[in-house]
């Protein structure tokens, strides 16, 4: 029998129906569907089940993990209490101390909650999207963080920061979401958390089943097995901080050389034996540079608009480079002029828009970093002090224009 | 634009809006026109190669039918302008390759290097499509139809991009007076495409990392994790492509329009045979229709049936992708078939009197697991080039 003739015969067609009880069964069913949908998202994300999971250490995927630590933070916040946040890549992530800086909140007296929200890698739009994302605590302070990597001509629009927190109310510049196929992605992820966060479901039931695997016999066996000893390396800071992909033979002693002698002349040799590196400086030196037109600074203008409207404290805070890298050396893969434009125009756009601008280029020495940016554990000392300073004097400017604006409607009474 | 994007959701939706809103011929007009908007989506110089395609086979269609004066030469010529633009716009690189190879190997460097054409969208599907409806109307099994109906049998948004591939005398009966959707044919359609959604999301798109991370580098997997990944790959397929067929059907159906089912449990059929027989089934009755009986069936005497299965697997092969690798695995189920073939003639001979489907369930078990890897081997030809399959498919059989 020919194929199709088998097909048509398995499959009759279904005798057509108008009447209104049919209609009627066809509507109850999707909408029983659609209450089961809305019944998991409320669940997993109103109760909480799914916040409440702990993924392991070792997971697979930190990047969204970090996100991930982000939603819930943003999600578990006490409605009405003070928030402070902190937006920005790898410089605000890994020098402002979440625990700490409340801990010093505590010991003050101040009220509320300090957050976080840097992410490795991000760019000035994908900050302006996590302030967005934390409008909704009302934060009474914003601060961004900014490096001059943030404002690299070349960025990625669809990035992991967008995939999860972008949605149409987030209006943080022109170069995200140009596509319909995003405009429709992110319509639906702004109503629809199971959506929003499919990604983190995804990630928990991976693990969840690799825990599962691992409690087979003959997994089980061998992780009962008794281990040969292991002689382990003594980890200093830089080897912890430092990726691991690139902790490889020469290139990682030559950026150990760099470490110890802080002579340009050897990181510019890691440089080019870890290849990658060295192409995405040279790359992001060489392309053309127009602040002024930059996605990126449209977004940052978005963000100060956004929490200035809502009454925030905004604070532009030009994070600490490495003075070596204003040899001329160096200049390769480091512009001083760029650096000294951004400042300018950071300082020029936060007097527009009413904000607080802090110069910390020149914060730190060159032994207090472990690259162009990043501080090693004396830098990062330097930095955790500073960050307790701001937060500090912010709640006082804060309490003061609280205390006054009171006043003031007082009187007007 | 994809079947599973949130852009097709919502030509979907302004479809379904539409065909309430306007019932009947106006409707069938906006049905062109949304279909001719899917189709341009991204890469609107598809339609500079589709359009002259349309109107040269409306007018050829009225010089086919029979009684008309020289209707086999222009059926000829018709499938030939076909035929040769998918041969143009698809295989022309591979064709090239082929004669720089051969000659080669005979000796002679060929300074011969055929462009690799961006094919446009769907053209395997669309030239089918095409070739069928020329063929029938040439057999006077149905009537040429204008141009609008002719446009939409091709166009049809739902299954342009990945079939079903549909047949002209089951689909143009339905544009002739296309009512309001029915409860019937939303809940129908939105519970299929809710189906094939989740074969392909949840399915297919998580297995697909995995299995592409063996094959990328199978050096580094033992045997065994190799067999996995084939099987993952053998699920994956299915899921993917059952998914986008489901998707295209119940889209279909939501609109108010029956189109063919294409899969129905293949991997749950006793032999290479009832496989193809539920595999892709309206690109395999395509095949058996336009080109293996044409070349003589199985009325030509036992050599010439599988010389025929065999060309007319290696067709199908190289339908799916311009590689030789495609056509290698088309020929390995040319293979299977024949050896398939030549077991019923040899067990009709040895038990005469036993019916065909009479076997122990334990035997017709054996048979469905034995049908089952001979496929799973197959889809190792298909993933990947020829000169990584034979390696991986040597460490799986332990023969390396």
């Amino acid at each position: 029998m020919d194929p199709l003739e088998a097909t048509a015969a398995s499959h009759p067609p279904t005798a057509r129906s108008s009447e209104p009880a049919a209609l009627r069964r066809v509507v109850w069913f999707w909408v029983k569907v659609v209450l089961c949908l809305v019944l998991i998202d409320v669940a997993l994300f109103d109760v909480g089940w799914f916040w409440r999971y702990e993924p392991p250490a070792d997971s697979r995927d930190k990047y969204f993990l970090d996100l991930w630590g982000i939603a819930r933070r943003l999600g578990s916040h006490p409605e009405g209490a003070p928030a402070a946040i902190a937006v920005g890549s790898s410089v605000v992530h890994m020098s402002a101390s979440e625990k700490g800086i409340q801990l010093d909140m505590r010991s003050r007296g101040q009220p509320g909650s300090f957050y976080n929200l840097g992410v490795d890698g991000i760019d000035a739009t994908g900050s302006g999207i996590m302030a967005h994302a934390a409008s909704d605590l009302d934060p009474w302070l914003v601060v961004y963080g900014a490096a001059l990597r943030d404002f690299a001509p070349e960025k990625d629009a669809t990035s992991a920061v967008a995939a999860v927190f972008a949605e149409p109310g987030a209006d943080i510049g022109p170069q995200a979401r140009v596509k319909l196929e995003e405009r429709l992605s992110a319509g639906v992820k702004r109503y629809w958390r199971l959506y929003r966060y499919r990604k983190f479901v995804r990630e928990a039931l991976l693990q969840e089943i690799d825990g599962l695997s691992a409690s087979f016999p003959a997994r089980a066996e061998a992780a009962r097995a008794p281990m040969a000893p292991m002689a382990l390396p003594r980890t200093t800071h830089p080897q912890r901080r430092f990726p691991a992909k690139f902790q490889k033979g020469e290139a990682f002693r030559e950026w150990q050389g760099w470490y110890e002698t802080r002579d340009f002349a050897r990181y510019e040799t890691y440089l080019r034996k870890a290849g990658k590196t060295l192409k995405v400086y040279k790359k992001q030196r060489a392309l053309p540079w127009d602040l002024a037109a930059s996605s990126e600074l449209a977004s940052l203008r978005r963000m100060m608009e956004l929490h200035r409207g809502r009454g925030a404290q905004v604070v532009l805070v030009y994070f600490p480079e490495n003075p070596v890298f204003r040899d001329p050396v160096a200049s390769t893969y480091f512009d001083p002029a760029r650096s000294d434009e951004l400042a300018a125009t950071l300082a020029g756009e936060a007097d527009r828009y009413g904000a607080r601008f802090i110069d910390l280029r020149r914060f730190l020495s060159p032994e207090d970093f472990y690259d162009m940016v990043h501080a090693n554990n004396a830098g990062l000392r330097k930095l955790d002090a500073f960050w307790k300073r701001l937060i500090a004097s912010e709640w006082q400017i804060h309490e003061r224009t609280a205390s006054s604006n009171a006043k003031s409607a007082g009187d007007a009474q | 634009m994809t079947l599973n994007s949130w852009s097709y959701g919502l030509l979907l939706a302004v479809a379904l809006f539409a065909s309430w809103l306007v019932p009947g011929w106006a409707g069938t007009w906006v049905l062109l026109a949304l279909s001719i908007v899917f189709y341009a989506w991204g890469t609107p110089s598809d339609l500079l190669v589709l359009a002259p395609l349309l109107l040269a086979v409306h007018a050829i269609a009225r010089r086919v039918q029979p009684g008309q004066p020289h209707a086999r030469r222009w059926l000829g010529f018709g499938v030939t302008l076909l035929v040769g633009s998918l041969v143009y716009y698809k295989y022309l690189g591979l064709l090239a390759e082929g004669v720089v190879g051969g000659a080669h190997l005979l000796g002679f460097d060929l300074p011969l290097a055929a462009p690799r054409l961006q094919a446009p969208l769907g053209i395997s599907f669309f030239v089918f499509l095409l070739i069928h409806y020329l063929v029938e109307v040439g057999r006077g099994s149905v009537q040429p139809v204008g141009l609008r109906d002719e446009s939409l049998f091709v166009l049809f948004f739902p299954t342009v991009v990945s079939g079903p591939l549909k047949r002209i005398e089951a689909f143009e009966p339905q544009l002739r007076a296309p009512g309001r959707p029915i409860p019937d044919d939303l809940h129908e359609g939105l519970s299929r495409i809710v189906i094939g959604l989740a074969k392909k999301m949840v399915v297919a798109d998580q297995l697909a990392p995995l299995c592409a991370r063996v094959f990328a580098k199978p050096d580094r997997y033992e045997w065994v994790e190799l067999w996995l990944a084939s099987y993952g790959y053998a699920l994956q397929i299915y899921f993917d492509f059952s998914g986008y067929s489901d998707i295209a059907i119940g889209s279909a159906r939501l609109l108010g329009f029956r189109v063919p089912e294409n899969f129905d449990y293949p991997y749950f059929r006793t032999n290479i045979a009832q496989f193809w027989r539920h595999w892709h089934m309206t690109l395999t009755g395509w095949i058996l229709q336009y080109v293996y009986i044409p070349l003589g069936g199985n009325r030509r005497g036992e050599i010439r049936s599988n010389w025929n299965r065999f060309a007319a697997m290696a067709l199908c092969g190289l339908w799916h992708g311009s590689a030789f690798h495609f056509a290698v695995w088309g020929m390995y189920h040319g293979v299977l078939l024949n050896l398939y073939h030549a077991y019923t003639r040899l067990r009709a001979r040895l038990r005469p009197s036993q019916p065909q489907g009479s076997a122990h369930p334990a035997v017709r078990f054996a048979s469905g697991l034995l049908t089952f890897h001979a496929v799973v081997v197959g889809w190792v030809l298909f993933a990947v080039d020829l000169d990584e399959a034979l390696p991986i498919l040597g460490r799986m059989l332990l023969l390396t």
